[in-house]
């Protein structure tokens, strides 16, 4: 009876002692984060209400399971202002924009808003690395996780990497490390969060279109060191003025990863390290260094690891030809990024879904000698083709298997075929993980 | 004071030093060794192999009769330079330098060696030609060729920074066997010219005294090694972050267990901890010269000179490089850093010391085969 009662009252108590038994907690939306979040708040004993503005097959599905758990106040379709009204807090996906009709009403009213990552970290005995930054996010979580494993630390990787922080949270202990991939979206919410080491990888000027300027945007992302104290690190891309700048105003230890030779701080890396190691590499260095990890053994890890499947996967080689599946590019930003991480003469597949970004940025780049072909397929082609104007090298295609073979004719032997779509999948596909495999088995039929 | 005092004085020191070095080297190679040999105590458990043997060795020299280790000098002179021939053939090459033999566990380092054979057969000697030390062709050229040929075997390895080690020891000794200054001060100046030839004549070796003059030039390459040196030293403050706490020591600061250990003490045990490292040298070098002059025998004083001048010489060298008063030189802290032939040869130098001191206190001119 007393052991019973006694661990499911711990359980509840989060890390400031606050009990969340019995609060009536709104999650707001249904998609991956959504669901870990309230399965955990329901395993805390919360009162959780589920609020979800679509009404999908998946929604439903999802809805189905949180039901059979027991979880009964659950709201497809539309939002009431009641579940508001009533809620002692409010988590909120990464999916929701900050222009959603219940953020209003919860800032109105004044009900405490928390990311799932937040909620996750109120409950998280480990201590936290928390990644961001625009690109490389996920390799890094992986390729950290990776060496600390190696080193004897059982790892956890989670965030945006495919499975939520609250998700995890039941395997782990004083003695794991989690390695969170956090979005600038999630850290609109984390008021308390405090990351052991946080690392910011670099700042593109992606997703725009949910931050009003750049200003902002890193000002969302410097939420991660908000709450550190000198005892928790920052890893930062000193190669970035704005990081730097940023650098100056932290109260955590600094440490330093990425080119800049002017660069004179404590905690950086000897040059050498600097010209052998990707930036994303150099950075799961210094944390791994943090963690307690010594160079050699993260060194031999980072050799022997494969890279994560849509990002800069190396798919094969057809007729001298090397063919490049980055389908996780949906942002002129990952395109650019991608171009720099290839080398020689490059053919690029790109387009797809236009979310309206701007695609000035990459119009430089593919201007360039080594790009020998660039070939454009989806709905923003027709507003990518002008800006090209003068390129005697652009090719538009209706499908993505039309565009493989062409990109084929174009590159000669050595040269690599880039499918970097630098735009959101929809128009042709369901996701980019879907865009990513055919483009694979395209390739494999060549 | 009497002899047996400065012994027991110096005894105090010397444990102060090895304590203090054991618990510095063990948390600045924790990582390192946990990292390639799969436990923390890899290099803790060479350094204490290390002080073992020089510990050991140190215990015969001190049975060993005192005109039998006179004699002995010149031997060990010899086998040393043969040494030193082998190594420069056969050495392992590490960085681009022939400086070690690998036997098992232990590496090997024939210089170390020669720098202790070379102070007691020059010991010797000097006594031996005090007479005429004042003549430059049958006075001061023996001394200096066999210290020219010596250093100049380091030389090449290349090894610069033990080479003027090798060299400022052997003035030190011809000074407090009083050479002619006007002689004297003519090898400094040659000396001095040769140096700087050497020094413009290799790419790496102007980049350090570049990087001496102006790390901040450079911060990320040839400057990179001696701030991270500073941000150690700096953090650590005046009482330090405690002992353990080190960050530098995670792979930030390069050589953190070897050459620039005195960084991590002053990381981890702060102003407090770097100046009691000072002190106990200075008293070292006060104990040791103290011992010098209460030497009954010509050759007892400049093999304590000797010793004790290499010694403290080291020590001085290696700070100032940490504290960026010097350009970066390999040098080990003595009796501190890690480093297995080194700490070996160390331990027997004082060893010798403690015999030199002893021997003072027995002797009885009219009773000494070498009183001639």
């Amino acid at each position: 009876m007393i052991l019973s009662s006694a661990a499911p009252a711990a359980r509840s108590t989060d890390r400031f002692g606050a009990s969340w038994e019995g609060r009536r907690v709104l999650v707001i939306g249904l998609g991956r984060s959504g669901s870990a979040a309230a399965r955990w708040l329901h395993q805390v004993h919360a009162h959780v209400c589920i609020t979800e503005a679509r009404d999908t097959e998946a929604t439903r599905q999802a809805a189905q399971e949180l039901r059979a758990l027991g979880i009964e106040d659950i709201e497809l379709g539309a939002h009431s202002r009641a579940l508001v009204d009533g809620a002692d807090a409010v988590i909120v996906s990464p999916g929701v924009p900050e222009s959603a009709e219940p953020i209003h009403w919860i800032v109105e009213r004044g009900v405490p808003l928390l990311s799932e990552v937040e909620l996750a970290f109120r409950f998280c005995p480990s201590p936290i690395v928390a990644i961001t930054g625009t690109n490389g996010k996920s390799t890094a979580v992986m390729l950290l996780a990776d060496v600390l494993r190696a080193a004897g630390r059982p790892a956890i990787a989670c965030g945006n990497v495919g499975i939520p922080f609250c998700h995890v949270l039941p395997q782990l202990t004083s003695e794991t490390v989690a390695v969170v991939e956090v979005s600038s979206f999630q850290l609109m919410g984390c008021e308390t969060f405090r990351p052991k080491v946080g690392v910011l990888l670099n700042i593109g000027t992606n997703h725009l279109d949910r931050h009003r300027d750049p200003a902002a945007y890193l000002e969302a992302k410097a939420r991660l060191f908000q709450r550190q104290t000198p005892e928790d690190w920052a890893v930062l891309n000193g190669a970035d003025p704005h990081l730097v700048a940023l650098g100056e105003s932290l109260r955590a230890q600094r440490v330093w990863f990425g080119d800049n030779r002017s660069n004179s701080s404590a905690f950086i890396l000897a040059p050498q390290t600097q010209r052998a190691l990707a930036p994303g590499a150099q950075a799961v260095l210094q944390a791994a260094r943090i963690l307690g990890v010594a160079d050699p053994l993260a060194w031999q890890v980072m050799r022997a690891f494969r890279g994560l499947e849509h990002r800069m996967e190396f798919v094969g080689t057809v007729h001298g030809v090397q063919y490049v599946n980055d389908s996780k590019s949906t942002t002129p930003d990952s395109l650019l990024f991608a171009l720099k991480r290839t080398p020689g003469p490059v053919v690029v597949i790109l387009g797809g879904r236009d979310k309206g970004m701007d695609f000035h940025s990459v119009i430089t780049p593919l201007h360039d000698a080594r790009v020998k072909g660039i070939v454009l397929i989806g709905e923003s082609r027709a507003r990518i083709r002008p800006l090209l104007n003068g390129s005697t090298i652009v090719h538009e295609c209706g499908s993505l298997a039309e565009a493989v073979r062409t990109a084929g004719t174009l590159a000669e032997p050595g040269t690599t075929v880039l499918f970097s779509p630098a735009c959101a999948s929809f128009d042709m596909f369901k996701n980019f993980e879907e865009r990513g495999r055919a483009f694979k088995r395209v390739v494999q039929q060549l | 004071m009497t002899p047996r005092r400065l012994r027991q004085l110096l005894l105090v020191i010397i444990t102060a030093l090895l304590g203090l070095g054991i618990v510095a080297v063990y948390s600045s190679s924790a990582m390192a060794s946990e990292a390639t040999y799969g436990g923390s105590v890899h290099f803790i458990v060479n350094h204490l192999v290390s002080i073992a043997l020089g510990l050991a060795i140190g215990g015969i020299c001190l049975m060993i009769p005192y005109d039998r280790l006179r004699m002995s000098g010149r031997w060990m002179l010899l086998a040393s330079v043969v040494l030193l021939v082998l190594v420069d053939c056969f050495g392992q090459e590490v960085g681009g330098a022939r400086r070690w033999f690998r036997i098992g566990r232990l590496s090997l380092q024939p210089s170390e060696f020669a720098q202790l054979s070379l102070v007691i057969y020059l010991a010797d000697l000097l006594a031996r030609r005090s007479a005429n030390l004042k003549e430059l062709w049958r006075g001061l050229m023996p001394p200096l060729l066999i210290t020219g040929m010596t250093a100049g075997l380091v030389l090449i390895q290349p090894d610069l920074g033990t080479t003027i080690a090798m060299g400022a020891v052997a003035l030190l000794l011809l000074a407090v066997a009083k050479a002619r200054w006007q002689h004297l001060a003519w090898v400094v100046g040659l000396a001095s010219i040769a140096l700087i030839f050497l020094i413009a004549g290799e790419e790496y070796r102007r980049r350090r005294i570049l990087a001496f003059l102006d790390p901040w030039a450079d911060p990320q390459g040839s400057g990179y090694q001696i701030l991270q040196s500073y941000f150690a030293m700096a953090d650590g403050g005046l009482m330090g972050r405690g002992v353990g706490a080190s960050l530098q020591k995670l792979f930030f600061l390069p050589s953190a267990h070897t050459d620039f250990i005195f960084a991590i003490i002053g990381e981890e045990l702060g102003l407090v901890g770097t100046t009691a490292v000072i002190a106990l040298f200075g008293l070292f070098l006060a104990c040791g010269f103290r011992i010098a002059l209460a030497a009954q025998d010509l050759f007892s004083k400049y093999l304590v000179c000797g010793l004790v001048g290499m010694l403290g010489l080291e020590a001085m060298v290696n700070m100032a490089v940490v504290t960026g008063m010097l350009p970066t030189k390999g040098l080990p802290l003595p009796l501190i850093s890690y480093g297995g032939t080194s700490m070996i040869m160390n331990l027997i130098a004082c060893a010798l010391i403690f015999q030199a001191s002893r021997h003072a206190e027995r002797f009885d001119p009219t009773q000494s085969a070498l009183g001639r």
